[in-house]
């Protein structure tokens, strides 16, 4: 394979980073850079990876990863190029592929960032100029076909004139092991190439049909699921099958994760705690064998990319299982371990109607003491969530909204991240409204206030104990306290001005 | 000719300006409806032809794309003239394609539908 790469895979900086290890501070790229000039926020959310010679970076977006090794395995020539690095390839390559999580800062949290702020977020601005560099401009007049995809696809919809304006060939929304190579080889014959393409579920890959990643991917993330099996309405995973990756192939992503030097691992599913499960209950000996053998061979630190709290319960419950794999298996080598959670609402009504399996095994109605017995239980055994809420759900009221903020004080004495999201219309609900500025109400206003609060008070606590440690990450562990004292500052100056606002 | 994705339901849409958005995305959803009670299909290739032109055209059809969850479908901008229209259906002809049509753009293009159902809208 030489370097003139015929397919270059690439996204912005924001994407291609990996946080200085640290994948929560990714998130810091969904905010609109205030306080600070932009370049020092860039430099805190998304630092340049190291790269090859020839411009691959070391690490990649694990789904740029998947793409990159169906192509390699269908015998195209095809790699990841860091965006700095990709004028060297703009003569060669026939075909620019770019994946996003949030191309347009669509998606949650960076809307509600932008909504509250009125300043574009990072991410956004970052993609935009990526789109107007030298080299991407070449790239279009030298009639190279851009194809786009990624969990932000559907951003494109929304965006129409920016995607004739950039040249965009096609846009493929949905898995994309079925039908990438034969767009790859239409795009490399000079044919005629259609503009979009949602894969429904039924063109799901099945299992075998999934690549083993060929470099590693930024901070280890390597999926373990794919789909969910609670159907909650505003998730659009919840729309594909659910298939558990075998153990082997886990292993073996992991072996080139370690191989690239990479010494963590993220085990991705939307439901870490239901891999090899049938149903909704966990099957204990598998999560027990699955992370004896992934902690056997990962060198650093493991997390989970999702879990659900009323798995997390359950397994508690039943099995005492996750004290036995944090104490016996996981704690051995690390000091905690981070989690992004959804707690979405905490009325049992709105529950019910928008996510009324969520809960299961245990009724909608017992929503809000499934959420407080899991945070309890994350508390105690040094799991570290980071949860959402989201806020405008369809059919919300206001009581829905009082009843979130009541029940959020019972979950005061639990370690946690809570971040309220602005509902966005995805899933069973895309073809439902945006929630918007004029949407807001005093009640929203209470949520967001006891969220900030209460992630401030523990995030220091988690900076304190736990996280950016390292030496060479004190200067982002001091940027990180001196911005959230000025958010504390400025947030409680501006309260009493909303609230007069929304009176009005 | 190879298809990206197997067993769909070939549409050509051909319009101009002046149709209302929401009533070509309700008559695609009713075509896929109905081809889905059929069974065997699993969505619908929409060869566009309009002088909306490329990718202005997805306006029109974002509602339908919006109200789509189940079904894979691909969106593929064909021309802007009444011969790229008649082009196209030659090209599809062995695949029975569904053709949505605008009222007044129909008189210009029946003679050319062999093999199609044609819907007026």
């Amino acid at each position: 394979m030489n370097d003139k790469y015929e397919v270059v895979i690439t996204s912005d900086r924001t994407m291609m980073s990996n946080h200085h290890g640290k994948e929560f501070l990714g998130f810091v790229a969904t905010g609109p850079p205030i306080a600070v000039p932009e370049k020092l926020w860039m430099w805190v959310a998304a630092p340049k990876l190291k790269v090859s010679d020839d411009g691959r970076p070391i690490e990649a977006p694990y789904g740029l990863r998947k793409v990159e090794a169906k192509l390699i395995d269908e015998g195209f020539n095809a790699a990841i190029i860091d965006p700095d690095y990709l004028d060297k390839y703009v003569d060669s390559m026939k075909v620019l592929m770019i994946g996003h999580h949030d191309y347009f800062a669509y998606g949650s949290p960076s809307i509600e960032w932008w909504i509250i702020t009125g300043i574009e977020p990072l991410n956004r601005r970052s993609f935009l100029k990526f789109m107007d560099t030298p080299a991407l401009r070449r790239a279009r007049e030298r009639g190279v076909k851009i194809i786009v995809g990624g969990p932000a696809a559907w951003q494109w919809l929304y965006e129409l004139d920016k995607w004739r304006m950039w040249g965009v060939s096609t846009v493929i929304d949905g898995e994309a092991e079925r039908v990438i190579a034969e767009v790859v080889e239409k795009a490399i014959n000079g044919e005629d190439l259609p503009d979009y393409i949602y894969v429904g579920p039924l063109e799901a890959p099945s299992v075998s049909e999934i690549p083993v990643i060929k470099g590693a991917s930024i901070n280890g993330l390597i999926e373990i699921m794919r789909g969910c099996p609670r159907g909650c309405k505003f998730c659009s995973v919840t729309l594909r099958p659910l298939r558990h990756i075998p153990l082997d192939k886990i292993l073996k992503e992991i072996k080139v994760n370690v191989a690239h030097g990479v010494k963590s691992a993220i085990l991705h599913s939307e439901d870490v705690l239901l891999y090899g499960a049938k149903g909704i209950k966990p099957e204990p000996e598998q999560l027990i064998k699955l992370h004896k053998e992934v902690t056997n061979i990962v060198p650093d630190y493991i997390a989970w990319s999702h879990c659900s709290l009323a798995t997390l319960k359950y397994s508690e419950e039943e099995y005492r299982l996750i004290s036995k794999l944090m104490h016996e298996i996981v704690l051995q080598k690390q000091e905690y371990l981070g989690v992004e959670v959804g707690i979405e609402t905490l009325s049992p009504r709105l529950a019910k109607i928008v996510m009324p399996a969520k809960s299961a095994p245990y009724p909608a109605e017992k929503w809000p003491e499934v959420v407080e017995d899991s945070f309890k239980i994350m508390h105690e055994n040094k799991v570290i969530p980071a949860a959402t809420l989201i806020l405008g759900l369809p059919q919300e009221t206001s009581d829905d909204v009082a009843k979130t903020a009541e029940y959020m004080d019972r979950l005061k004495p639990y370690r946690s991240i809570i971040v309220p999201m602005f509902f966005v219309p995805m899933g069973f609900l895309k073809n439902t409204y945006w929630f918007k500025k004029n949407m807001v109400t005093q009640e929203h206003i209470e949520v967001m206030k006891k969220c900030l609060f209460h992630s401030l008070y523990w995030a220091r606590d988690i900076m304190n104990k736990f996280y950016l440690k390292e030496p060479h990450l004190a200067p982002v562990r001091l940027g990180l306290k001196i911005f959230m004292r000025y958010v504390e500052y400025r947030v409680r100056k501006i309260i009493p001005e909303i609230e007069a606002n929304i009176r009005k | 000719m190879k298809h990206l994705i197997k067993d769909l339901k070939h549409v050509i849409v051909f319009f101009n300006e002046g149709l209302r958005e929401i009533d070509l995305s309700k008559l695609i959803t009713d075509v896929m409806r109905s081809i889905w009670s059929l069974g065997k299909l699993k969505g619908l290739y929409v060869w566009v032809v309009s002088d909306i032109g490329p990718v202005k055209y997805i306006e029109y059809l974002k509602e339908f794309l919006l109200n789509n969850i189940a079904y894979s479908v691909i969106l593929h901008y064909a021309g802007s003239s009444q011969a790229d229209f008649i082009k196209l259906v030659h090209k599809l002809k062995d695949l029975e394609p569904v053709v949505i049509v605008k009222k007044d753009l129909a008189f210009s293009v029946r003679d050319a539908c062999i093999n199609c159902e044609i819907i007026e809208v």
